[in-house]
């Protein structure tokens, strides 16, 4: 099923400082940790990663090295700053409201009124 | 498919950010056509397969480097266009100057002779503005604004207590000073409804400061004497007791009021600022001195004139209220409004007794012999008469021949004959209001007489004090400093 551009355009760039979080650090292995996360539904072109990758650098959420590869050639590795870091964590916190209230909309979750006992 | 929307990439621009960017990519296509490769895609379909996944190369790259370089470029755009407005606004203003120079050569030989005739023209120089000397306006009332004094006499006063002006209000309380020098000045008026006491007293207002260039100072001041009264309470009798021919300790309380806004004289750049205007002071420093009332165990002349001092015996917790302390004259006391510093003393006096009982009253005349005078068994007072100073005015009554100065008794250490080591009772403050009586409470300790009575006998200086007692030279008071106060409502 392939992901409605609209939709990925505002949730690329937490996805991206998720997975950077999570332990991938340049362009390739970012993308592919995404593509695996998501059943390569998300990203469908690898490439629409990198405006993503140079805005949050611009930001100031990313910074970045210069490495070489094993096979080597130079390699660009990202890295949260601390900006990042606050960042995400903001992000999270409006994805998890975002997605409740969404949810809500849809019909697709339940709001507790009572308890059982 | 090639993106239209953004700028291309300036030919021949390999900045670092395009280098990086392509370098960036260039990894990313060889990591995902290696990683095809391994699975066994033959190398032409995995380059193509990874191009492929990746999408626009071009465009992304593109769009990377508008993302790490718009702004310098949009920056360097607008740079160059201003460079170029400011290049053709030149290049108009030195045509345009050139075709004015000549229309300008005319116009400056027209204003030089304008000049030559305005410089040749007789100038008569401006009359100065004259300006008016400040000076002090203001008006008087008593107790509210809308009760005018009218007729007050006002006096200006400079705050080293000269007096440079004197004036009477008019039918509106109002007067104007006239031109004054530049200086600190006061202003004085005799105090209005005040009890007969103060009846020469003035309220002096605050310090009004005038500058070259302050123009006139507007004031204005209530001569009203805001008053209120103090009542006292004790926890018992004063004590008084005596030892059958040998002596008699009566007690009396000395209190000292001293308000803050109470002065003997004139309020003077040298004083302490009164903590609140006006203040009440003698009018005159010819004045001051009069109306003093000097009681024969007194010795803080200071308070004297802003005190009082009160001769009661107390009843139990019965109330008194401060009497009058001035002259001959009777009433309750009336104390100006604001911070006051209070002081209570018990004073116990030694009587010696003769030989049948009766009080045996020591006078001195100043520089004369000592004059014993018998006082009735019973009497409680041990003041001379106010008719028999009244005779010998100018005259120095010393109520003992005796210097000893008994300083300190509430601790009961051993005598000392050192005046100088008396301590001081501390100052208290309270808040005297108009509408409310202050009460000071004061305690007395429940066996003063005992202590009082083995410090006289059992003390290492018990002989020489019965000694002078058995002479008649014992007569100072003996300070107790065990009292407490709280003024009332708290």
């Amino acid at each position: 099923m392939p992901t409605n551009p609209d939709l990925l355009r505002g949730s690329l760039e937490p996805i991206v400082l998720e997975v950077i979080a999570g332990g991938a650090t340049y362009g390739y292995e970012i993308a592919k940790a995404i593509g695996e996360a998501s059943q390569g539904k998300l990203l469908a072109q690898e490439g629409t990663l990198y405006p993503a990758l140079h805005r949050l650098e611009k930001k100031g959420w990313l910074a970045a090295d210069w490495d070489v590869s094993p096979e080597g050639r130079k390699r660009k590795h990202y890295r949260l700053t601390p900006l990042g870091k606050k960042q995400r964590a903001a992000l999270r916190a409006e994805w998890v409201e975002f997605s409740r209230m969404v949810n809500g909309v849809l019909g697709m979750e339940r709001v507790v009124v009572g308890w059982v006992s | 498919m090639k993106d239209e929307s953004l700028p291309l990439i300036p030919p021949g621009d390999h900045s670092q950010s395009h280098d990086e960017i392509a370098a960036e990519i260039a990894d990313h296509l060889a990591a995902a056509e290696t990683e095809l490769t391994k699975r066994g895609v033959a190398a032409d379909d995995a380059k193509a397969a990874a191009r492929q996944k990746f999408g626009d190369v071009e465009k992304i790259q593109k769009t990377c480097y508008w993302i790490q370089n718009g702004e310098t470029i949009m920056l360097r755009w607008t740079l160059i266009a201003l460079a170029s407005a400011l290049c053709l606004l030149l290049a108009l203003s030195v045509f345009g100057n050139w075709r004015s120079q000549t229309q300008l050569a005319d116009e400056m030989g027209k204003l030089s002779a304008e000049l030559k005739a305005i410089a040749t023209a007789k100038q008569t120089p401006a009359p100065p503005t004259p300006t008016q000397p400040p000076e002090i306006t203001g008006v008087v009332y008593s107790g509210s604004k809308d009760k005018p004094t009218a007729g007050a006499e006002v006096a200006i006063l400079k705050t080293d207590g000269t007096v440079v002006r004197r004036m009477k209000c008019d039918d509106q309380g109002t007067f104007r000073s006239g031109a004054l020098e530049p200086g600190d000045y006061c202003v004085t008026a005799p105090i209005s409804s005040a009890p007969p006491v103060y009846s020469r007293w003035a309220a002096q207002s605050q310090l009004l400061i005038i500058h070259g260039g302050s123009g006139n100072v507007s004031m204005a001041l209530d001569t009203a004497f805001h008053c209120g009264g103090i009542k006292l309470a004790a926890n018992r009798d004063l004590p008084e007791f005596r030892k059958d021919g040998s002596y008699l300790v009566t007690s009396r309380l000395w209190v000292s009021v001293v308000p803050s806004r109470k002065r003997s004289h004139l309020w003077t750049s040298e004083q302490k600022t009164p903590a609140g205007w006006p203040i009440y002071c003698q009018a005159t420093q010819e004045q001051a001195g009069l109306g003093r009332m000097r009681s024969l165990t007194d010795q803080e002349e200071d308070d004297l004139v802003s005190g009082t001092s009160v001769y009661p015996q107390l009843k139990g917790r019965e109330a008194f209220e401060l009497p009058l302390n001035y002259m001959s004259q009777t009433g309750p006391g009336r104390f100006p409004t604001g911070e006051t510093d209070i002081t209570l003393e018990l004073l116990l006096t030694v009587l010696p007794l003769d030989e049948k009982g009766d009080v045996l009253l020591t006078t001195q005349r100043f520089q004369d012999r000592l004059q014993h005078s018998p006082i009735p068994l019973g009497s409680t007072s041990f003041s001379v008469p106010w008719s028999k100073l009244k005779d010998d005015r100018g005259s120095m009554f010393l109520a003992s021949g005796g210097q000893i100065w008994v300083d300190k008794l509430a601790g009961f250490p051993p005598f000392s004959t050192d005046q100088k080591s008396a301590p001081r009772s501390p100052r208290q403050k309270i808040e005297i209001r108009e509408d409310l009586d202050a009460l000071l409470e004061m305690e007395i300790p429940s066996d003063l007489e005992g202590h009082i009575r083995k410090a006289i006998e059992e003390t290492p200086n018990a002989a020489k004090f019965n000694e002078l007692i058995s002479q008649g030279l014992l007569r100072r008071p003996l300070k107790i400093a065990a009292i407490r106060y709280e003024p009332m409502g708290k």
